[in-house]
C-alpha cells in the first residue's frame, strides 16, 4: 500500500467509525420498533406473547395496592422516575448520546415483574407523547422492554450475587445485558419477520445482531455505568430501603 | 416537552367523542397496514393533509415530526436492504469481501420500499391520533376498554407526576449544567446519578406530601376516573 491509499482506507474506516458513533441524529433514542414495521399477523403474534406476563405483573400489582392503597402513588412516582429518565441525554462512552432506559434501576428496587407493568406504561407514554415507537408495535416492544430486559437483568443479578461478584459488579451486569437483550430480542423480532433469500432466517437474525451491537454495546456500558453510580447514590440515602433484588 | 399534548388540546376535532375517534385511527391503521404501496400513498396524502388542517400545523412544522423515527428507519431499511452471499448472480448491486458478496438484490429493494411505504403511512396515522386525542380523553377511551381501575389510575397519577418532575428535572440539570456538570465524561455520569438521587428524594417528598394531604381528605384507596 502506498502512503495516500493508506491514508484514504483509514479516512474512510474514521469516517464510517465517525457515523456509526458520534454522527448519529442527537435523538439516537432507545430503538424502538417504529409505527406499521412489522406486519399485523407479527403485531398479533407479539402482544399473544407479552400480554401473559402483562397480567401477571398486574396481578401482582394488585396484590401490593390491595395491601396498601397508598402504594398506588409511590409505584406511579416510579414510573415516573422512570420515564423521565428515559427521556434524559446520556453522554455514551464514545462520545454519542443515548437515553438511559431506567430498566435497570426499576428491576432493582421493585422486582422485574412490577416493571413490566412500569415499562409498559412508560412505552405507552413514549408513542402516545413522544412520538417514540408505536401502537401497532407496542406488543413487540413491549415484550422486549419490559419483559425479557427486566427478567434477564433480574436473572443476572442474582446469579452474580450467587457465584460471589461484588454488589457494583452485579448492578452493572444487570443493567448492561438487561440492555443488551433488549437489542438481541428486537434483532430476533426483525430478522424473524424479514428474512433474506441468501442469509436464511438466522443468518438475518445475526445480520441485525450486527449492526444493532455496533451501535448499542457503547450504550449499555453507559447504562451499566450510570445505574451503579446512581443505585450506591440511592441506597445511600435509603440505607433501609426494601430491595427486591435482595441485596444484603 | 411534551408539545405533542399541547397541539392536541388545540385541534378542531377536540369537542368529538374520543371513542368515535379512536375508532376512526383504528379503521386507518388497519388499512394502511393491510393494503399495497398505491393506496398506502394515498392515505398518506389524504390523513396528513386532514391532520395538518385538523390540528392547525404548518407542513413544516408537521415535517417535523417524522425525523423522530427517521434513525430507526434509515439503519433497519439498509440492514434489509443489504444482503451477503456466496455467488455474485441474484446481486443488482454487489461488493466482493474476502470470499462473500455484500450488496442489493432487487428482492430486497422492492421488500425495503415496501416497508418504507408502509411503515410512513402508518406513522401518519398515529399522528392523527396523538394530535387529535389529548391524553384526558385517552383516559376515557382506556376506561370504555374495561382495563382495571387501579392501572389507570396509575397512568394517570403518572402523568401528572410526569410534569412535576420535569420541572425539577429542568432545572437541576440547567444548574449542573452552568457548573460544568456536563463538562466530561466522568463528571457528566456523576452529575446524572446525583440527578437520580435528587429525583428520588423529591419523589419520598412528594409522596409524603401527598399521603398526608390525601388523609385530610379522607381519602379511601379510590381517585375517582370520572366514569
Amino acid at each position: 500500500m502506498t502512503k495516500s491509499t493508506k491514508l484514504k482506507v483509514t479516512g474512510t474506516a474514521g469516517l464510517l467509525l465517525y457515523f456509526l458513533t458520534v454522527g448519529e441524529p442527537e435523538q439516537a433514542n432507545a430503538m424502538h420498533i417504529m409505527e406499521g414495521f412489522l406486519p399485523p399477523a407479527w403485531c398479533a403474534f407479539w402482544f399473544a406473547v407479552f400480554i401473559p406476563f402483562f397480567i401477571y405483573g398486574l396481578l401482582n400489582m394488585r396484590k401490593i395496592v390491595q395491601k396498601n392503597p397508598e402504594s398506588k402513588m409511590l409505584l406511579a412516582l416510579s414510573g415516573a422516575f422512570i420515564f423521565i429518565l428515559s427521556a434524559l441525554k446520556l453522554p455514551s462512552v464514545t462520545g454519542s448520546t443515548s437515553h438511559p432506559t431506567g430498566v435497570g434501576i426499576g428491576t432493582l428496587f421493585f422486582g422485574p415483574s412490577v416493571i413490566s407493568v412500569l415499562g409498559t406504561i412508560c412505552l405507552l407514554f413514549q408513542a402516545l407523547l413522544l412520538a417514540h415507537g408505536g401502537l401497532s408495535t407496542l406488543g413487540a416492544n413491549a415484550f422486549s422492554m419490559a419483559v425479557v430486559g427486566p427478567f434477564v437483568g433480574y436473572g443476572i443479578y442474582k446469579l452474580a450475587r450467587k457465584v460471589n461478584l461484588s454488589q457494583s459488579v452485579s448492578i452493572f451486569l444487570c443493567a448492561a445485558l438487561a440492555d443488551l437483550a433488549t437489542y438481541l430480542t428486537t434483532s430476533i423480532q426483525l430478522g424473524v419477520v424479514f428474512p433474506d433469500a441468501g442469509l436464511g432466517v438466522f443468518g438475518t437474525i445475526v445480520k441485525f445482531m450486527g449492526i444493532f451491537c455496533l451501535t448499542q454495546i457503547p450504550i449499555a456500558i453507559a447504562e451499566g455505568l450510570l445505574t451503579v453510580v446512581m443505585y450506591n447514590l440511592i441506597a445511600e440515602y435509603m440505607p433501609h430501603a426494601q430491595l427486591k433484588g435482595g441485596t444484603n | 416537552m411534551l408539545i405533542i399534548d399541547q397541539i392536541a388540546y388545540q385541534n378542531r376535532l377536540l369537542k368529538v367523542s374520543p371513542c368515535k375517534k379512536s375508532f376512526f385511527y383504528l379503521i386507518l391503521l388497519l388499512i394502511c397496514l393491510l393494503s399495497f404501496p398505491a393506496i398506502q400513498l394515498g392515505m398518506m396524502l389524504f390523513v396528513g393533509s386532514l391532520t395538518m388542517y385538523v390540528a392547525r400545523l404548518s407542513f413544516k412544522r408537521y415535517f417535523k415530526w417524522f425525523l423522530v423515527p427517521l434513525p430507526f428507519l434509515l439503519i433497519s431499511l439498509v440492514t434489509i436492504m443489504l444482503t451477503g452471499s456466496k455467488n455474485p448472480v441474484s446481486f443488482s448491486h454487489a461488493i466482493l469481501v474476502g470470499h462473500y458478496y455484500i450488496g442489493v438484490t432487487p428482492a430486497s429493494l422492492a421488500m425495503a420500499y415496501q416497508l418504507c411505504i408502509r411503515s410512513l403511512s402508518c406513522l401518519v396515522c398515529t399522528y392523527f391520533f396523538i394530535f387529535t386525542v389529548p391524553f384526558q380523553q385517552i383516559i376515557q377511551v382506556m376506561s370504555k376498554l374495561h382495563l382495571p381501575d387501579f392501572f389507570i389510575e396509575i397512568t394517570m397519577l403518572m402523568y401528572r407526576f410526569i410534569f412535576i418532575f420535569l420541572e425539577v428535572t429542568h432545572m437541576i440539570y440547567k444548574s449542573q449544567q452552568l457548573r460544568f456538570g456536563y463538562h466530561n465524561l466522568k463528571t457528566s455520569y456523576l452529575s446524572m446519578a446525583q440527578l437520580g438521587r435528587l429525583l428520588v428524594i423529591q419523589m419520598l417528598e412528594q409522596f409524603q406530601q401527598m399521603s398526608v394531604a390525601l388523609e385530610i381528605k379522607f381519602y379511601d384507596g379510590e381517585f375517582p376516573i370520572g366514569r
